[in-house]
């Protein structure tokens, strides 16, 4: 997009240079009418100018105007197409670093995953074990009281 | 005709016609002649396009008839605008037919009555220039017009074109704002599924966490059980060892007292043996007590009293070692019995010791699991921190992403406005430019036509 922008901006320039070649052709025209009017200037010369160099110098003074209107009209879009890409490529910036902190997130989600199941792992292993314990104190219990103890067997 | 001789322009100065000064036509005042005769389209009366310069003879002998040429400029003219075309047909008409230009007065419409010709560049005669240099500048403006067209159109051109590709460019910006305001909406849902997944580990931390309290204390209570157990059947193992020897002891001392009394016994019976011997044998001794008339010796019986004392003491002996064997083996029995007893307590209590000592090995198992598990939701704990953190970190990018976006659409709206303010000054400039370009046309070909005329005032005659 930043070549377009360049490109864009040449084309903008090339206009900007053929406005005023045209401008500068008009003028030539216009002072070369009035070069001539002193030499120029019989019912024929009225008649042209009334009829037709007038109204071409006024249509050509007003596109010129027109073009000159658009042309700065174009240069602000331009300059706004700019910006608009710059933000845009702010937003595709960010996104990435976004994205980044996206993955960053889901790498700590499966960390937190995988401790919380390990967790969960120990405590079933925890429950096993306490309740093997018990069942082995029990057992000891019946265990030890199969036999008589020594005042059991003198009482 | 070469008019523009020194005489001539100073004729033509004071309003007089030229006159020609070489050709057949020599000494001959120059007249302006009708093309299009201003009896058949008046409007064409004082078009410069419509006059030509002939001698006088010529202008005044030529024929009424409407020839093939006229219809000819007749055509050009309407081609440039000059005249309706209407005026066409009524003059194809009088040049097919080879009528006169009276007989036409009544078949064309605005006709007006037949004027005196012009007298010979009488418009060129108020300024008193030299006309060579009037028709030199014409040619120039005509000439500087004519650079200013190309110019111009291509000024006009390129106006398009960067117009063009202007929108363009604003239409693929518009194309990658849709881009961005689409990824904006699928970052905005990923940053949501992120933070209920925060929340989900969140509440599955905390219930981990009190399992983990909850596990932890079975463990210990299972530790101390355990212990409890190990110590109490050790201590009774203790108990059992010290019965055990003790009912060894006794058994021993008993067994001993057994053989005492069997020995006993055995010397008592012998005794009695000897003592029952000893009286048989004294129940057969007798003892001379004195002589019979015969001189025999007269014997009697000897006193066995003291045998038979010994052999009822013998015999009391006996019974005596009889009742103390019997209490003996009495005893011993009694001690087997204690000993075999204490001997099943130890057993019983040295299994007991081991499962206990099991017991403590599993509770102690289940303790360091438990250390395990609750070192691990620790480090759950810990990782949900460092995830909170990067999710508020996804949260601050995510904000920024959508003023980026926002501000991106806010540029393409006002670039947008700039777009079509300038679309709509490119129209205008498009009508102004063909309006322009349409007198330049119509003015370079009309001053053209002017100059022609005026410079064929100043050419040979080859015609008429």
């Amino acid at each position: 997009m930043f070549e377009d922008h360049i490109w864009l901006r040449q084309l903008h320039d090339q206009f900007a240079d053929e406005r005023q070649r045209s401008r500068f052709t008009f003028v030539e025209v216009q002072e070369y009418r009035q070069e001539i009017a002193v030499l120029w200037n019989d019912d024929c010369a009225k008649e042209m100018n009334a009829r037709f160099l007038n109204a071409m110098a006024e249509s050509s003074e007003a596109s010129l105007e027109a073009m000159r209107i658009q042309s700065e009209a174009l240069a602000r879009c331009r300059l706004d197409l700019e910006n608009a890409h710059e933000f845009f490529n702010t937003a595709i910036d960010t996104s990435a670093v976004m994205h980044r902190h996206l993955e960053d997130a889901r790498s700590s989600f499966r960390t937190i995953e995988s401790q919380l199941n390990h967790g969960m792992a120990e405590f079933r292993v925890t429950d096993d074990n306490a309740a093997q314990a018990d069942q082995l104190a029990t057992e000891a219990e019946m265990a030890g009281n199969r036999a008589e103890s020594a005042a059991s067997y003198h009482d | 005709m070469l008019c523009f001789t020194g005489d001539n322009l100073a004729k033509l100065k004071i309003g007089a016609s030229a006159t020609i000064s070489v050709g057949v036509h020599k000494g001959e005042l120059v007249e302006v002649d009708h093309l299009v005769p201003k009896s058949l389209v008046p409007a064409l009366a004082k078009d410069f396009a419509n006059l030509r310069f002939v001698p006088k003879s010529v202008n005044r002998t030529k024929s009424d008839l409407i020839r093939w040429p006229v219809l000819q400029a007749v055509k050009i003219f309407v081609r440039h605008g000059l005249i309706s075309e209407t005026a066409v047909n009524p003059v194809q008409n009088l040049a097919e037919n080879r009528m006169s230009v009276r007989s036409a007065k009544a078949i064309l419409p605005g006709h007006t009555s037949h004027l005196a010709s012009l007298p010979v560049l009488a418009n060129f005669a108020a300024g008193a220039t030299d006309p060579r240099l009037i028709i030199s500048r014409m040619g120039q403006l005509i000439d500087r017009i004519r650079d200013w067209e190309p110019r111009a159109d291509s000024a006009v051109t390129f106006a398009e074109l960067t117009q063009r590709h202007t929108s363009e460019h604003a239409t693929r910006t518009n194309s990658l704002l849709r881009h961005a305001q689409s990824r904006v909406r699928d970052d905005s849902d990923s940053a949501k599924i992120l933070e209920a997944e925060l929340e989900k580990w969140f509440q599955r931390g905390k219930i981990d966490m009190l399992r983990a309290g909850v596990c932890e204390q079975n463990a210990l209570t299972a530790c101390k059980r355990a212990r409890q157990a190990t110590q109490t059947w050790k201590h009774e193992l203790h108990l059992a060892n010290v019965w055990q020897g003790r009912a060894e002891y006794r058994e021993n001392m008993a067994r001993q007292e057994v053989e005492r009394a069997e020995d006993a016994l055995n010397r008592a019976q012998n005794a009695l043996s000897r003592a029952e011997e000893q009286l048989e044998k004294a129940r057969n001794q007798t003892k001379v007590v004195g002589r019979d008339s015969e001189g025999k010796a007269i014997r009697e019986p000897i006193d066995t009293t003291p045998f038979e004392e010994r052999v009822a003491e013998a015999q009391e002996r006996l019974e005596r070692c009889e009742e103390r064997l019997e209490r003996a083996q009495d005893e011993l029995g009694r001690a087997t019995a204690e000993r075999e007893a204490a001997e099943a307590r130890v057993n019983s209590c040295t299994h007991a010791v081991s499962l206990a000592d099991q017991a403590e090995a599993a509770a102690a198992a289940s303790l360091t699991s438990a250390k395990n598990g609750i070192a691990a939701v620790e480090r759950a704990s810990e990782e949900h921190i460092r995830a909170t953190h990067f999710v508020r970190q996804v949260t601050d990018s995510l904000s920024n992403l959508q003023q980026a976006v926002l501000s991106m659409a806010k540029r393409i709206t006002a670039a947008s406005g700039h777009e079509s303010d300038a679309r709509s000054s490119l129209l205008t400039c498009q009508r102004h430019h063909a309006s322009a370009r349409f007198d330049s046309t119509k003015g370079c070909m009309e001053i053209s036509w002017r100059m022609d005329q005026l410079s064929a005032f100043d050419r040979h005659i080859t015609e008429f």
